[in-house]
């Protein structure tokens, strides 16, 4: 129990920082965003009046402290460039991006997993050469230019789906997850490589421990060992990792929302950096940043679930 | 007490060598345990092995992009609505573009700015981090624990998340890409030069050459850094792939280096925008990216497992 | 019926390395008699823990079994089929390990780990596996069974991760139980009081134990009888009083007189000269020749034959003492 009040703690103070960091980044460092909405040719009142209205006029710690106390009560301030408040704009856009990037996890380790454990398993020179070339590959190959490949082969020549056409989830569920999951496989499947082969790597390592040697001692099957004694064993040891690859999976998700058209919070904070559309941009960062802390709390979690050996030290 | 027997060649059945045991032959039980070890270890990927296919690979993508500043194919600006949208064929090796440009000449020439553009990324990075982690690995105490703790907030999030608020924050103009991409590779740098410098810091020859009256700076740069740099130079290879990666990804999302200036990621896109019309146009760009990210991973590796077994 | 449990007769293990085949194991036999508490001791490298692994099918990918017979109960273990060997394996032999720390599941606690034998073999109720998981804790030594039950392997001390894993060993009532070097990664006191519960279960269920060691001492506190390896080859084998009260071979000799004791306070230790040979070296015959102050001729050239010195006492040597 204390762990957990201890690591809250610390959540709160990470958050906090990152809080001062954004809005130092974003209000002190571009300069003046009057200046910047009416250009250079307007006038001292138009400034000074837009600048009223923005709030900029105020002391920095005001404006911060109004930032927060009204992120609190759940008014995020007006995008610029929408001229609507933030939270209007994000409603329906949340929810998308989460289930892509759902989705995504979904099928990284629905494969990532069985895959690493078949390829732990397969000893013949050729096939683990192919499926080793396959995974460099898969590493390698920049997401948008999968992603690309992917609308060409199943878009435009296999008419699986139409690419650019986004299907929003309320009018036509069947159509969305048909959709959305090339977007999600074009997600996954650098990640599939990376936890394939840790697991690859990890069961290897297991399986020469020395209390597989003692299970087969007492008779155990071959499968009640991989099941039981090795993969556990093996999932253990590569949790830290589901971390990570959530947060690629969120990164790649701003990237693929982009490629495929798909109207999630990705393509909101692209349009909106690309607008130096600061009130949003700000907030999307603490959006993410905030997924992220909670995501990597939970990794956490699991892994004081998971290993006694953490547990019991803490 | 056993070692595993090592086959370098990929697939061979029985190893060339006989039995060196008195006594002849090997007995059938041999030949099959034989038979099995050989398919169990690596094959090519031998630090050797990938060194040299890491090197062919960049070297190509190098050489394509040295060549382009006196010579392409086709000149790149020209447009030649004549012969537009044209599938791959003999004349033009990846076809032509919406505006009939040449496209293989244009990723000619976006390999250099690409490879320019990260690898300047990564010297900054890597210039940056060896101060930094000399210094924290060095000095410790108070120093070391703010900058490392910076370091990991820097280093919990996701990258391009970094580099989209520095763009947006700094305004997107020719390079303001680099310094993005720099504080995405400082992290990771400095905590390796960091680790190393640990290690060597109370190393004997250090000691003794402290006592003879060598100033630290000296220490560091001339003692210490000569040690580390095998690990770096892994990491820093590795982290040139990464960088190019997220150079075209910014440049995809037109955030990063801006027309006229060609580079891949920018070219993925207008390839993406007439895909209807021209689907091949992406090729060329994207595989271009791939090899080269995959040559950079083989040389990275390959350095690694070199020097550090 | 043979009143033998074990019947090991001109067993060979072969190692396969880097094109080479290497006898790690060098036609030994010998028996275990039922309820016998039997030693192996020997040098590492002497191929003692080959032999016991070679019996549970343990052996890694390139070692083999490739001559002889293993015959335990009436089965030979070298014709039986895998299924028939998972039976066997964890029931009527057992085997317990020198690193109890790596040899437990770390992520399983200790009651799920003794009582997992009891699922692998047979078919037997959640009370009844419960109770009878107690009882071989408790059999094991450990104190308060109920507790340790819910443990996990980390949180015992190495001499009750020991204890955990005799009960593993014995919970399914084995009829052998193989103990490679069960002491040597605990304390001296540890030592006696895993040996004595070794004892005790020999005692109070008739279970054999072929218990290996290096350290004679070992060996001494509850092996009746013992045999002496040397680079894959037994030497000696008898009662161990009589092995370590008249000791006849050369090898033997030089062990025990290499023990420290108090009598030898101040004088120089002895050793043995030479140092055990690589299991990759070519060696004589008799593998001791080239350390032997008595080797000869034909101890380069002939395969040293069995003399029997008295009823249980029999040696592998050219000469005699």
């Amino acid at each position: 129990m204390r762990y957990l009040m201890k690591k809250v703690c610390i959540m709160l103070a990470t958050l906090f920082v990152i809080s001062i960091v954004t809005f130092w980044l974003f209000h002190i460092v571009p300069g003046d965003p009057a200046a910047m909405i009416l250009g250079t040719s307007a006038s001292q009142e138009q400034l000074e009046s837009l600048r009223r209205e923005l709030g900029t006029d105020r002391p920095l710690t005001e404006q911060y402290i109004n930032w927060i106390s009204g992120a609190v009560r759940g008014d995020l301030g007006n995008s610029i460039k929408y001229k609507k408040p933030v939270t209007t704009l994000l409603k329906g856009k949340l929810p998308v991006t989460l289930i892509l990037g759902g989705m995504s996890l979904a099928l990284v380790i629905l494969i990532g997993i069985p895959l690493g454990v078949f390829t732990a398993g397969r000893k013949h020179a050729l096939s683990e050469q192919i499926l080793n070339l396959a995974n460099i590959i898969g590493i390698s190959i920049p997401n948008f230019f999968l992603s690309i490949l992917l609308i060409w082969v199943f878009g435009l020549i296999l008419h699986w789906f139409t690419p650019g056409r986004f299907v929003s989830l309320s009018k036509n569920t069947a159509g969305f997850f048909r959709f959305m999951i090339f977007p999600a496989i074009a997600i996954a499947i650098p990640q599939i490589c990376v936890l394939s082969k840790y697991i690859r790597t990890a069961v290897i390592q297991e399986v020469r421990a020395d209390y597989v040697r003692t299970a087969r001692s007492k008779g155990s099957t071959k499968n009640r060992i991989l099941y039981v004694h090795v993969l556990k064993n093996a999932i253990v040891s590569v949790v830290p990792l589901i971390g990570m690859i959530v947060s690629s999976i969120f990164s790649g998700s701003i990237v693929i929302e982009q490629v495929f058209g798909i109207p999630g919070i990705g393509r909101l904070l692209i349009a909106s950096v690309t607008s130096r559309d600061f009130p949003m941009v700000q907030t999307l960062v603490m959006y993410i940043a905030i997924l992220i802390l909670v995501v990597n709390f939970i990794v956490d979690i699991l892994i004081q679930i998971m290993d006694p050996r953490i547990r019991i030290a803490n | 007490m056993v070692k595993t027997a090592d086959a370098n060649a990929p697939g061979s059945a029985v190893p060339g060598k006989s039995s060196a045991q008195k006594g002849g032959g090997l007995s059938d039980a041999g030949a099959a345990v034989k038979k099995q070890m050989s398919k169990v270890s690596g094959g090519w990927a031998t630090g050797d092995n990938e060194l040299r296919i890491g090197l062919i690979l960049v070297g190509i993508i190098v050489l394509l992009g040295i060549i382009s500043i006196f010579y392409t194919p086709f000149d790149t600006l020209e447009m030649d609505t004549a012969v537009r949208s044209q599938a791959p064929s003999a004349v033009h090796l990846f076809g032509t573009d919406n505006f009939g440009r040449d496209i293989f000449s244009r990723t000619m020439v976006g390999a250099r700015f690409t490879l320019l553009v990260s690898a300047s990324t990564v010297l900054f990075a890597t210039a940056i981090s060896i101060v930094l982690g000399l210094v924290c690995g060095y000095v410790g105490g108070i120093v070391d624990e703010v900058v490392m703790r910076v370091m990991d907030a820097i280093n919990s999030f996701p990258s391009i998340l970094i580099a989209l608020v520095m763009v947006s924050v700094l305004d997107y103009g020719k390079l303001t890409i680099i310094p993005a991409l720099v504080i995405m590779f400082v992290p990771s740098f400095t905590r390796i030069v960091r680790t190393g410098t640990l290690q060597y810091r109370h190393a004997d020859f250090v000691l003794s050459n402290k006592v003879y009256g060598d100033s630290d700076l000296r220490i560091l740069f001339v003692h210490i850094l000569p040690n580390i740099y095998p690990l770096l130079l892994s990491s820093v290879v590795i982290g040139l792939s990464n960088a190019i990666l997220a150079e075209s990804s910014m440049s995809y999302l037109g955030l990063g280096i801006q027309p006229p200036i060609p580079s891949w990621g920018r070219m993925l896109k207008e390839a993406q925008d007439i895909i209807f019309s021209t689907p091949w146009a992406a090729l060329a760009p994207g595989l271009m990216i791939v090899v080269t990210i995959v040559g950079l991973n083989c040389i990275g590796e390959g350095i690694r497992k070199k020097y550090l077994n | 019926m043979s009143e033998n449990i074990l019947e090991i007769k001109h067993m060979t293990v072969t190692l396969y390395e880097n094109g080479g085949e290497y006898k790690v194991v060098n036609r030994i036999s010998f028996n275990v008699g039922k309820g016998e508490i039997v030693g192996i001791v020997g040098e590492s490298g002497c191929g003692k823990s080959m032999t016991a692994l070679a019996l549970q099918d343990l052996l890694k990918n390139h070692i083999k079994v490739t001559e002889g017979s293993m015959m335990f109960d009436g089965k030979d273990l070298r014709t039986i089929s895998p299924a028939e060997r998972r039976q066997i394996n964890g029931s009527d032999m057992s085997m317990i390990f020198q690193e109890p720390m790596t040899s437990l599941n770390p992520l399983q606690r200790i009651g799920t780990q003794v009582g997992e034998v009891l699922l692998l073999h047979g078919k037997h109720s959640r009370e009844e596996i419960e109770a009878r998981t107690l009882e071989a804790l408790e059999m094991a030594g450990l104190p308060d069974p109920k507790r340790t039950m819910r443990m996990y392997p980390h949180e015992l001390s190495g001499g009750m991760r020991q204890r955990a894993m005799i009960a593993m060993g014995i919970i399914a009532r084995p009829k052998l139980l193989i103990a490679d070097e069960p002491t040597t990664a605990l304390d001296v006191t540890t030592q006696s009081h895993v040996l004595n519960i070794l004892k005790r279960i020999n005692e109070q269920t008739g279970t054999a134990i072929l218990l290996i060691s290096h350290d004679l001492g070992v060996i001494n506190m509850i092996c009746s009888r013992v045999l002496v390896m040397y680079a894959g080859k037994i030497v000696e084998q008898g009662r161990t009083e009589d092995i370590l009260k008249a000791p006849v071979h050369p090898y033997t000799k030089g062990l025990i007189a290499s023990i420290p004791t108090r009598r030898m306070k101040g004088a120089s230790l002895a050793s043995i000269q030479g140092r055990v040979p690589p299991v990759t070296e070519e060696k004589p015959p008799c593998p001791f020749a080239s350390r032997c102050d008595r080797a000869d001729k034909v101890c380069f050239t002939e395969y040293p034959g069995r003399k029997t010195i008295s009823e249980d006492h029999i040696l592998w040597c050219h000469h005699e003492l």
